[in-house]
């Protein structure tokens, strides 16, 4: 190994030299290959996201956050010795304490696992709002984008109709109107003002989604391998699901992450205007909502589920903004 | 441009009947109707249903509700005895409006000045800082915040009266701040992330190359190009901060529209929310239209196209 190396780095000195020797004809050897393939590891868009994502450390303490919260919300209420309605009569109003460390409430209800079980409803709202806004806004952006021309521009005025329709105000109108018919389907399972905000959520919301994917699908769809697969028959189906799709997941996971914050703020606004979710179920919302008339005497009972609910709207922010970095190179802001 | 308006004017006509359309039907889904919660006889109840022509078929409903909202009659109350919502909107509107004035022009006003300022010091302290503060306004809701408010300067260090709702200019400051942090750290925000794409093109660094002073390149050159997202954000704004008005009225004890509506949601008026539905949406379609053709104004590279 030695040898070889120092008679090309001898070769290399003297560069006008016309003299050639075996050595510099010779077949490289399997290390020498291996350095001129692997100058450095390739990197996907993924891998290359993932780094730059782990190192926005404020993203990274984001995504923290979600799990410890997602994990007390989800798990905690398992190991707690009392159940979200269970009344402990002699401990009503009980400030915080080590056998209730968010204190009680007004019934002697346990504050903390109620917190959780909150937390778990928040956060479900904040997901399945996400979901429907994803899978309508793409499947509605990538058809109007990919198809093009007139679809595209009936499409989109129809869209244009949509965002002009003052949404909150829907909601309220929803939340009214179905909370009965939807509170007879789906009596004890979820509650009816949940089953409203998905549907306006459903009606609504996924406009911002379709422009953005839209907006990507029309960037992807004049590429070369599109044109390509188009060429060899591919049909329109297939180009969409697995072309435009695929190359539109980090505007569409971007978009997503910010609907969850909306949604539970949202569901927040509609517990204190009295359209929450009903008890004994407790979302954030209806808890710190339920504890504003009462805050001068017990602080405690908003103060920790405000707390909580301000901690993870400001979790889902900061990790999407930190996405949005680590996945659209172009729209950083450094 | 006139084309463009006339078409805008259609589409902004066309979101408004779909939004009474809809308020009208979701509102006859609610099973029972609007009197069932009043303990009276079936004649009495007949007699009603007879006077405010909710015995009809719904269709005939439909079409006379139209035809009354086209002569700007929005309907009567059926909880407050003898007032009509047009009546509730001109007794309670100004209070609302004049609140909603002051907080969407104090949330550009320091939405700008803050957003600047953290362009023009980017990563240094004071970024850090405004960045927080507009992290935290979008994350706390609105309700909790100013609940903390009242406790704090009222309260606590007695600045302001709870009570005494809008009795002086200072008692403005608590509810203008709750009504417009959220917009405000947007509004930061987005300056701020369009200082941050112009300031790096070519045009300023010929100013700056120039000698243009670093004022006069921020007034007329950033300023004018930040400016221009601000516009679409005005409609949103509206939105927001009128919904926002639900909940600041509440709080701060202000007698105007947005605690009516809410009142009206727990009473389960549902003429006057109909009514109020409308007016507000109408409120919102007018904003958002007048904003679609500002901004071709304002922006005259979409003029090109």
């Amino acid at each position: 190994m030695e040898k070889p190396e120092k008679k090309k780095f001898m070769n290399v000195a003297r560069p006008g030299s016309l003299q050639l020797t075996a050595e510099d004809v010779r077949t490289a050897t399997k290390e020498e290959k291996e350095q001129l393939f692997i100058m450095r590891e390739t990197l996907t868009y993924w891998k290359d996201a993932y780094r730059r994502f782990l190192k926005n450390k404020i993203a990274v303490a984001a995504l923290i956050t979600i799990v410890l919260v997602a994990l007390f919300a989800f798990v905690g209420p398992m190991l707690s010795p009392y159940t979200y309605d269970q009344q402990i009569r002699e401990n009503r109003y009980s400030p915080p304490s080590w056998e209730h460390p968010f204190g009680t409430d007004v019934h002697g209800r346990d504050m903390l696992v109620r917190c959780m079980v909150g937390a778990q409803i928040s956060l479900s709202i904040g997901v399945c709002c996400a979901v429907l806004v994803v899978v309508i806004g793409v499947i509605y952006g990538a058809i109007s984008g990919y198809c093009g021309g007139k679809v595209d521009y009936v499409m989109m005025r129809y869209l244009e109709v949509l965002y002009t329709i003052p949404d909150v105000l829907v909601i309220i109108l929803l939340q009214i109107s179905l909370k009965e018919p939807l509170g007879k389907i789906f009596a004890g399972t979820l509650g009816s003002s949940m089953i409203s905000i998905f549907v306006a959520f459903a009606l609504l919301y996924w406009v911002n989604m379709a422009r953005m994917v839209r907006g990507q699908v029309l960037l992807v769809k004049e590429m070369e391998y599109v044109s390509a697969a188009r060429a060899m028959g591919a049909k329109g189906s297939r180009i969409i699901f697995r072309h435009l799709i695929p190359n539109s997941i980090g505007v569409i996971l971007v978009t997503a992450m910010f609907q969850i914050p909306m949604a539970i703020f949202i569901e927040a606004f509609l517990s204190y205007i009295g359209l929450g979710v009903s008890a004994p179920l407790a979302s954030l919302g209806s808890l710190s909502s339920g504890a504003i008339g009462s805050f001068r005497s017990y602080p405690h009972l908003l103060l920790f589920p405000a707390m909580l609910i301000s901690l993870i709207i400001l979790a889902f922010n900061l990790l999407g903004d930190g996405l949005r970095d680590a996945l659209d190179p172009r729209l950083r802001s450094e | 441009m006139i084309s463009f308006t006339i078409k805008r004017f259609f589409g902004a006509v066309l979101t408004l009947f779909i939004v009474c359309t809809l308020t009208f039907f979701l509102m006859n889904i609610v099973p029972g109707g609007p009197f069932l919660s009043e303990k009276t006889s079936q004649q009495t109840l007949d007699r009603m249903n007879e006077k405010y022509g909710l015995d009809l078929p719904i269709h005939e409903q439909y079409i006379n509700y139209m035809n009354r909202l086209l002569h700007g009659d929005l309907g009567i109350s059926y909880k407050r005895q003898g007032f009509t919502v047009n009546e509730i909107i001109a007794e309670k509107f100004p209070v609302s409006a004049k609140l909603g004035i002051i907080a969407v022009i104090w949330s550009i006003f320091s939405g700008v000045i803050l957003g600047t300022a953290a362009a023009m010091n980017r990563n240094k302290l004071l970024d850090r800082a405004i960045m927080f503060i507009s992290t935290i306004g979008i994350s706390v809701p609105g309700f909790i915040l100013g609940t903390l408010l009242i406790y704090l300067f009222a309260e606590m260090l007695g600045w302001v009266s709870a009570t005494d709702a809008l009795g002086s200019p200072k008692q403005y400051i608590l509810p203008v701040i709750t009504l417009s942090m959220q917009s405000m750290s947007y509004i930061a925000r987005l300056i701020r992330s369009t200082i941050l794409d112009v300031i790096d093109s070519d045009f300023i660094k010929t100013a700056k190359a120039k000698g243009v002073s670093r004022i006069r390149i921020i007034y007329k050159h950033i300023m004018r190009n930040a400016l221009i997202p601000l516009v679409t954000y005005v409609g949103p704004m509206t939105a927001f901060i009128i919904t926002g008005g639900f909940y600041v009225e509440r709080i701060f004890n202000i007698p105007g529209l947005g605690d009516y509506f809410v009142r009206s949601v727990e009473t389960r008026d549902y003429p006057l929310i109909m009514g109020l539905t409308i007016f507000l949406a109408l409120l919102v379609i007018v904003v958002n239209f007048i904003v679609d053709i500002l901004y071709r104004v304002v922006d005259p590279r979409i003029k090109l196209q």
